[in-house]
């Protein structure tokens, strides 16, 4: 792991952010937040409602270090906290859209990605990024929240079958059958592969 | 089936690569861990301070309790229902000053001053000289007898 330039250790970052060391902690932060922003963002749809609950995540997971024995990787642990924290909000947001009380914060238009200066210099490959992430992210919206999740952590978070098992607390059997039904559906919204596509 | 599974996993892995390296809006970070580092630090004063001074109560802004919403909601429509159907309370119905029924039955109980003298005098209790301390005999005392019109009058 490194943050920069620097290398870090980051078992010992976890043993001196459990010893109350928050600068360490806050070590850990700086090398995950992007990551845990980006899946909260594919699962709750909003960039503010993301920065806020992966925020929310690193702090319930600094106030739980003393539970984290280091059996699983940090981030693994990590993000179960994120993923629970996400499926929390979202039910909170449905039960509020239920009622009528409405968040005023609903899925993005326009995706946030958008507005990146892609370091990519060949122009049609921007855009068919760009198209390829807004329909994506539309897509991504509309599946149950455990392929959601799934898919999220495996396609757009790079994470492995196993990784994804231990972090959603189900069988690698299970998490397969959850991006299989997930990738069929998006196989099927973003059609076959185009010459600018990989 | 495990093929097709490793097969559309590998092919999808491919395609969104691209969307797995795009880096996030630098705004979108702006402040992150500084912020953490505020929340935490901000709820360790809390627990702190409720730590020390046992006997105190620490209030917490609460995110709002979907539960509570119906409770609120029936409240509310009950009294815009009330209030649009010119609701009264019953004392004014009508226009009338009504009594509750509790003052008339109490007004009825009431005895008459004379028969109760008549009795305290057979029992020898009462005598003249009790008679000259009211300043008058229980002709009198009839006159300000409670009676059930009297108390009714009164109430209303």
């Amino acid at each position: 792991m490194s943050i920069g330039t620097v290398p870090v250790n980051e078992a010992e970052l976890i043993e001196k952010a459990q010893g109350g060391d928050l600068r360490a902690f806050s070590l850990l932060v700086e090398s995950y937040q992007e990551r845990a922003v980006r899946v909260a963002y594919s699962i709750l749809g909003n960039l503010e409602d993301a920065r806020d609950e992966a925020q929310e995540a690193f702090v319930r997971a600094y106030e739980g270090l003393g539970r984290f024995r280091g059996g699983s990787r940090f981030y693994t642990w990590f993000y179960r906290i994120l993923v629970n924290g996400c499926k929390d909000a979202l039910r909170k947001r449905r039960m509020r859209g239920f009622f009528g009380l409405g968040t005023g914060r609903t899925r993005e238009e326009a995706d946030p990605l958008d507005a990146v200066a892609s370091a990519e210099p060949d122009a049609r490959r921007i855009v068919a990024d760009r198209e390829l992430g807004a329909t994506i992210r539309l897509e991504i919206g509309k599946l149950p929240l455990r392929q959601r999740t799934a898919f999220t952590l495996r396609y757009l978070d790079g994470r492995s079958i196993e990784e994804i098992a231990e972090t959603m607390e189900l069988s690698t059997g299970a998490v397969k059958a959850h991006l299989w039904q997930a990738a069929e559906k998006m196989r099927r919204a973003l059609g076959p592969a185009r010459s600018g596509e990989v | 089936m495990e093929k097709d599974f490793e097969r559309t996993d590998a092919e999808l892995m491919k395609r969104l690569e691209s969307l797995r390296k795009t880096p996030l809006p630098p705004k979108a970070l702006d402040g992150f861990s500084a912020s953490v580092e505020a929340r935490i630090r901000e709820r360790e004063t809390v627990r702190t301070r409720s730590q020390r001074e046992p006997g105190t109560v620490s209030w917490r802004v609460r995110s709002w309790a979907p539960v509570w919403a119906p409770a609120f909601a029936v409240m509310f429509l009950a009294s815009v229902v009330a209030l649009r159907s010119g609701w009264q309370t019953p004392s004014t119905l009508n226009g009338h000053l009504t009594v509750p029924a509790d003052a008339v039955q109490l007004a009825s109980n009431t005895v008459s001053v004379a028969d109760e003298v008549a009795a305290l005098r057979e029992l020898g209790v009462w005598t003249d000289e009790d008679e000259a301390a009211i300043g008058g005999d229980t002709a009198t005392l009839e006159e300000i007898e409670l009676s059930q019109n009297a108390v009714v009058s009164a109430v209303v």
